[in-house]
């Protein structure tokens, strides 16, 4: 019960309170690039949920049982980035080979991914934040359904803009941002939320 | 082929070389930065304890102290420095805290902070403020779960006050001392007057008038009584009484007179019966008044609903409170016990604490000033006003009064006074 | 090569290729970081000198290592200098590796790294490379730090972590949160497009450009348009 609930508080905070795009800035280049359509921004928004896991699966084993036993920490970044990079490699072409329907629609976001810092960001803060397997894997899950949330809602929102006059010196980049802004602050009213639920 | 095997060839000096580089740069840094953590850490250890003079580590191996001591050091002064690592809302907070030669808190200093949010405080923030403002300086083991915790990051102070506890715990067998927890030495004292071992026992809720007698406690495998007279326990087994002890564990010779007080005691707590009474007979007792039973002694035992943080409508939606009490024919409170409560925690669940309620026990209805038996909420601090309130649960606290207000009545009735 | 050009090519790193500002790289340091001028700073110059490293390492292996392994190459070679930094930063300034934490690692997946790598160093000189470099981290620099001063000042009333008490009063604590710094960059940005009279940002999107996987990017998948300029 007590193992539940934690895994539960580190989901939802993972998802609400600490959403990875929107209050800690980590995969804003894609947050803000593939945004503008619905079925863009919630495929690339599954599309980083399934790496986030495979990485997180791969690179917390390596961490435990090889990088701190031989006292090679230092070799963290480097050894994790590759990793990620040939993980998304390799996923690309399984998918491309056996699954040429999911390559379709999954497959062009994944190269975007290699370099998108909330696969590698997950991966270094399970670590930092002292998580077991289990709960690394359930932080990773949140962060990656935390994201594809932040994805699919900003895309919403994004449409809209679309429709609007937008004074000329806001037009484009600036005013993203800005409503970018907006949705993060409703983000921060879940702060003190999941505390508060399980208290 | 060639432009294959050239590739990853290429590939695998560019990676070696790299790691030789990163070797080279971390055999230069590491030291530094281990020495760094260290330094840090030595002047965390004078922050916590700043006339600590010099330290020295101590080997924990040969000391059985709490789960969450992680390391501690030894000041010339002869407090210690504890470092304890503690789960509040996140685990892996790490904090210092300083124990003075004679037992007291001399500092803390959180030195990982995991724990992050609140409700509406962050304690991320909070737990660095307390550390700074000195808040649980001063306090000792005996006096560290009175200090309060902070709203809004109740979870998270709650967690660490208890690590701090242990922090003082560990600082006192470290010392030498061995540390019994208040809980474990009455354990201890009803098993030694009983002349049992590892016996657990309940708290007797008294039904009858015992005069003389502070408290009872039953074994729960059923080998007997222990009667609480002043300081001294007294065992009693088989109706005879088995031996006694001081509050310290200490055999002592039962006196004549507490002997027979004792043994009268379980006697008349053996004989009691319980007979149920139907209220429907009686006018003007209370609603909330769930069941009454008279014992063969003539005392009332009332079982109420009481009003805490959630039965009325502009409170919440939480359960409401329910309290056991019983009253003599003369209307005096013998016994008090929270049968059920939902309350918040941290707030209205402080009232469920023995310390609160049992502060009703021997008193009749003249001893309070407002005994209304209905108030407005609006009212409620009013009403608290004469018996010990707890800051922050008003509410619950006024709840328990009332249901205690009530049963007072329900007893004038029974007795068949004038409402 | 006159020294004209080579001046430009450091100039156009500050101004007119202005990577956070003009090219809208590297978005993720810029909001993360931000809310105080010290770590704007430190992240700008540990950015800077991991970008002429890897610049002119790259630029000095461009014909050695073969097309097929050019990203993961980049890559290694980044990751090993953003390591090196790492490791001095928190042996000899470790309140800043407490400032910028997990996104001191980041920087590994800098888009303005990688991106300068595959769209400079791997074509041009040495020298030339490293000029790129200094020129690009001076405007991330710079960049970053105008950001900060704007959030740390009005934001906390502090610079660099002084306290400024007489704006104590006024301060807007929401913008060196979270939602202040995107607040932040989208005015900033409409107010570069004002003061240049509309002439940058050019870019009206967030596009690929300096995504160093562009090469095997789907461009739709990117949600870029074709650049207007």
């Amino acid at each position: 019960m007590e193992v539940l609930k934690s895994l539960l508080v580190i989901l939802l905070s993972s998802v609400l309170v600490n959403n990875y795009v929107l209050s800690r800035f980590l995969g804003i280049c894609p947050f803000l690039g593939v945004s503008k359509k619905l079925d863009q921004a919630s495929g690339m928004g599954v599309a980083v949920t399934a790496v986030m896991l495979i990485a997180t699966a791969a690179t917390w084993p390596i961490q435990k049982f090889i990088l701190d036993p031989l006292g090679l920490g230092y070799m963290q970044t480097i050894v994790f980035i590759v990793i990620i990079a040939s993980l998304v490699q390799m996923l690309e072409i399984l998918l491309k080979k056996f699954i040429p329907a999911l390559h379709a629609g999954l497959g062009v976001y994944l190269p975007l991914i290699t370099t998108n810092c909330a696969v590698l960001g997950v991966a270094v803060n399970n670590i930092n934040d002292g998580y077991n397997f289990l709960e690394s894997m359930i932080s990773s899950l949140g962060c990656g359904l935390g994201f594809l949330l932040a994805m699919v809602l900003f895309a919403g929102v994004r449409s809209r803009i679309d429709e609007t006059k937008v004074p000329k010196p806001f037009r484009g980049v600036a005013i993203t941002l800005i409503a970018a802004s907006f949705l993060s602050l409703a983000f921060m009213g879940f702060a003190g939320i999941v505390d508060k639920l399980f208290a | 082929m060639m432009k294959h095997i050239k590739s990853i060839l290429t590939l695998f000096v560019i990676c070696a070389v790299v790691s030789v580089a990163l070797a080279t740069v971390n055999g230069i840094t590491a030291p530094i930065i281990l020495d760094r953590q260290n330094q840090a850490a030595a002047g965390a250890l004078l922050e916590v304890m700043p006339d600590g003079g010099t330290f020295e580590k101590v080997d924990l191996s040969e000391y059985e102290l709490p789960a969450s001591v992680k390391e501690a050091h030894k000041a010339s002064n002869g407090g210690f420095v504890i470092q304890i690592e503690w789960a509040g809302f996140n685990p892996g907070n790490i904090t210092m805290v300083g124990v003075s030669a004679d037992g007291k808190v001399t500092g803390t200093k959180t030195i990982t902070v995991k724990d992050s949010g609140g409700n509406g405080k962050d304690s991320a923030a909070e737990i660095p403020a307390m550390d700074a403002n000195g808040y649980y300086v001063g306090s000792d083991i005996n006096t560290i779960d009175g200090v309060d915790t902070i709203g809004g990051v109740t979870v998270s102070t709650k967690a660490y006050r208890a690590a701090v506890k242990d922090a003082l715990a560990a600082a006192t067998i470290l010392g030498g001392g061995s540390y019994v927890s208040p809980e474990q030495l009455l354990l201890n004292n009803l098993n030694a007057a009983l002349g049992t071992e590892g016996v657990e026992f309940d708290k007797h809720f008294f039904a009858e008038v015992l005069e003389g007698v502070d408290t009872v406690y039953v074994a729960k495998n059923s080998a007997g009584y222990v009667v609480v007279i002043g300081e001294n326990f007294i065992g009693v087994a088989n109706g005879a009484v088995v031996g006694g002890v001081d509050g310290e564990t200490n055999a002592i010779a039962v006196s004549a007179e507490d002997k027979a007080t004792a043994e009268t005691s379980v006697a008349t707590i053996k004989a009691t019966t319980y007979t149920d009474i139907d209220l429907t007979q009686y006018e003007g007792i209370s609603a909330n008044i769930t069941s009454v039973k008279v014992t063969n002694g003539g005392v009332y035992v009332i079982e109420i609903d009481g009003e805490g943080y959630g039965i009325n409508g502009s409170y919440g939606s939480k359960e409401h409170i329910q309290i056991k009490v019983s009253i003599s024919a003369d209307g005096k409170m013998l016994s008090c016990e929270t049968v059920y409560q939902n309350e918040t925690q941290g707030f209205g669940d402080a009232c469920s604490k023995a310390e609160f309620y049992e502060q009703f026990n021997g008193k009749t209805l003249s001893d309070y000033t407002d005994t209304r038996t209905e108030i407005e909420p609006s009212e409620r601090k009013d009403y608290v006003s004469d018996i010990d309130a707890i800051a922050g649960s008003t509410v619950t606290s006024a709840g328990y009064k009332l249901a205690i207000m009530n049963a007072f009545n329900a007893v004038k009735i029974l007795e068949g006074g004038a409402n | 090569m006159s020294k004209n050009n080579n001046l430009s090519i450091v100039t156009k790193g500050i101004l007119k290729e202005n990577p956070v500002f003009v090219l809208l790289l590297g978005t993720c340091p810029t909001l993360a970081v931000t809310n105080n001028v010290f770590g704007a700073f430190g992240m700008g110059i540990a950015a800077m000198i991991v970008l002429i490293c890897s610049n002119m390492l790259i630029s000095a292996l461009r014909k050695i290592i073969p097309d097929g392994v050019r990203i993961p190459s980049y890559i290694v070679i980044i990751a090993g200098f953003v390591t090196i930094v790492q490791m001095l930063v928190q042996a000899f300034l470790p309140e800043l590796n407490d400032l910028l934490g997990v996104y001191l690692p980041l920087i590994v997946v800098n888009c303005i790294i990688l991106g300068r790598a595959e769209m400079f160093a791997g074509k041009n000189t040495v020298g030339k490379s490293a000029l790129d470099g200094i020129g690009m981290g001076i405007g991330f620099t710079l960049a970053l730090v105008s950001m900060a001063i704007v959030r740390e000042v009005l934001g906390a009333a502090s610079f660099a972590g002084i306290a400024i008490p007489f704006l104590e009063p006024y301060k807007i604590s929401f913008l060196v949160k979270a939602p202040g710094g995107l607040l932040v960059y989208g005015v900033l940005i409409a107010l570069v497009y004002i003061i240049t009279n509309g002439k940058a940002p050019k870019k009206r999107s967030f596009s690929c450009e300096g995504c160093p996987s562009r090469a095997t990017c789907n461009p739709s998948a990117c949600g870029g348009e074709k650049e207007e300029a």
